[in-house]
């Protein structure tokens, strides 16, 4: 993993795997002729402005607002990972412009409110006439805990015929049949709980020190 | 004795329809009891009572196993007592993998090995057993499984988890011939390493039965058992169906 020293702006033109910790507004370059992975610990409340021009995965995690804007300026696929837990009320706003023809993006927002927390996550996902062949997608889901409380506000501005966009979105308590269903093999509830909201939070490719910043948050949850 | 429902009564808990009424049934260590019943019966609300399901309440009666009082139990503490239910619809749980639920679960119980080399090793051979695909060890539970792999998976963990109790609930919906019997199969194997483990089949048709022979069979009927035999009771009820021997009851009750 190559950790980078963060100054206002970071330029990233070799593929790899990328860590950065954000503590104030950046702006971010993508253009490598290879995959770039790009993991992001955020701590305080930022803008992100990030300008692709080859493929790339971005993990952010947070338990702060941020506004993430990404543009799209090339024939490539984007990945957009947006990991919060909070118990604090926070705003995520993820805006996506697609400035390319045959460009696609996945936007994932998974976040995890807990005691009085309130999460409002905005996924706004643009396409200008003239993008044709686009193929836009957002996920979003949050979970609810105790008091806490969130918003998803899924929007999809397209203005070309020719384009395809997806969203869906989740947000409320884990459904307790996937409780049930672990209870009924010996899980006590705690336990149980614990595997759905790692397995809820967890993705396939985290390095294992991102990994560990996570299983930290969680930690926060679990002893809530 | 082993096995003890008596007089169970029970209701959803947002409506006031009696499920369960007067329901009873005795089974002893070893034995297998197969319920038989059309739709609606209250046959899968048996199963979920049984497990300690928050979505029914259990106005009278009890439910004993070894003499513990299960209605006074959560779900995982009457799983841990050694009952295992092979569930009609097992969901998909995306995030959690087979073998992190098995481990946990086998964590949970003190009595159990937990070594990873070992239960790698447990998991691999029952998974060759079954038939799943290589994977299943690592697939998050249910995921991108078919519903014989699904209903294999379920069998996979009653496998690992060692029960003395197994209650399978329509265990041959969603399956294929070939697939029903690879299960079946796997739970006979189970049942002759373990001659002290009881089975609680659910089930509308008689195939399951010629598969897994029951001791005893019950057809169920509003709520209760209304009806008890061998194994002639389910041909019967698979040649009359269960309006036909409805009738045969009422005229019984009118002669």
């Amino acid at each position: 993993m190559n950790n980078i020293i963060v100054d206002s702006s970071v330029n990233y033109n070799k593929g790899g795997v990328y860590k950065l910790t954000i503590d104030k507004d950046i702006d971010i370059k993508i253009e490598s002729d290879s995959l770039v992975k790009l993991y992001l610990n955020t701590l305080k409340n930022v803008n992100i402005n990030i300008n692709a021009e080859s493929n790339v995965k971005i993990y952010n995690l947070t338990s702060k607002g941020v506004v993430v804007n990404l543009k799209i300026l090339d024939e490539i696929e984007v990945n957009l990972y947006n990991m919060s837990i909070t118990d604090k009320k926070i705003v995520n706003m993820l805006n996506i412009y697609h400035k390319a023809k045959n460009s696609v993006s996945h936007l994932y927002c998974y976040g995890v409110s807990y005691n009085e927390g309130n999460i409002k996550i905005a996924a706004n996902s643009y396409i200008n006439k003239g993008m044709t062949g686009v193929n836009c997608n957002q996920v979003s889901r949050t979970i609810n805990i105790n008091n806490g409380t969130s918003v998803i506000e899924p929007n999809l501005y397209v203005d070309e015929f020719d384009s395809v966009a997806n969203h869906s979105a989740y947000t409320g308590p884990f459904d307790d049949k996937y409780l049930f269903y672990l209870e009924t093999k010996g899980i006590s509830r705690d336990k149980a709980f614990n595997l759905l909201l790692k397995g809820f939070m967890k993705l396939d490719d985290l390095p294992k020190d991102f990994e560990k910043l996570l299983d930290k948050k969680i930690k926060n949850v679990i002893g809530r | 004795m082993m096995f003890v429902i008596d007089r169970l009564k029970v209701k959803p808990k947002d409506s006031e329809n009696i499920i369960l009424d007067d329901f009873s049934l005795e089974i002893n260590d070893g034995e297998i009891h197969a319920i038989m019943g059309p739709n609606g019966v209250g046959k899968s609300t048996l199963s979920k009572v049984i497990m300690g399901s928050k979505h029914y309440d259990v106005i009278s009666g009890s439910i004993k196993y070894n003499d513990k009082e299960l209605t006074e139990l959560t779900t995982d503490e009457i799983a841990r007592c050694g009952i295992y239910i092979v569930m009609q619809e097992a969901p998909v749980i995306e995030g959690v993998s087979n073998s992190e639920a098995l481990r946990t679960a086998l964590r949970e119980r003190e009595s159990l090995d937990t070594n990873l080399y070992t239960f790698i090793t447990r998991m691999n051979k029952e998974i060759d057993a079954l038939g799943l695909p290589k994977d299943s060890l690592h697939r998050f539970i249910n995921k991108d499984m078919s519903g014989g792999e699904k209903k294999k998976n379920e069998v996979l963990g009653l496998k690992i988890l060692k029960p003395s109790f197994i209650i399978l609930d329509e265990l041959d919906s969603g399956l294929d011939v070939d697939s029903l019997k690879v299960v079946a199969n796997n739970i006979n194997d189970y049942l002759n390493e373990n001659k002290d483990t009881s089975v609680l089949i659910i089930t509308h048709y008689s195939r399951i039965l010629d598969l897994i022979k029951p001791d005893y069979v019950h057809k169920m009927n509003k709520g209760k058992i209304v009806e008890s035999g061998d194994i002639s009771l389910a041909k019967k009820i698979e040649k009359s169906g269960y309006n036909g021997i409805n009738e045969m009851d009422v005229n019984k009750i009118s002669e």
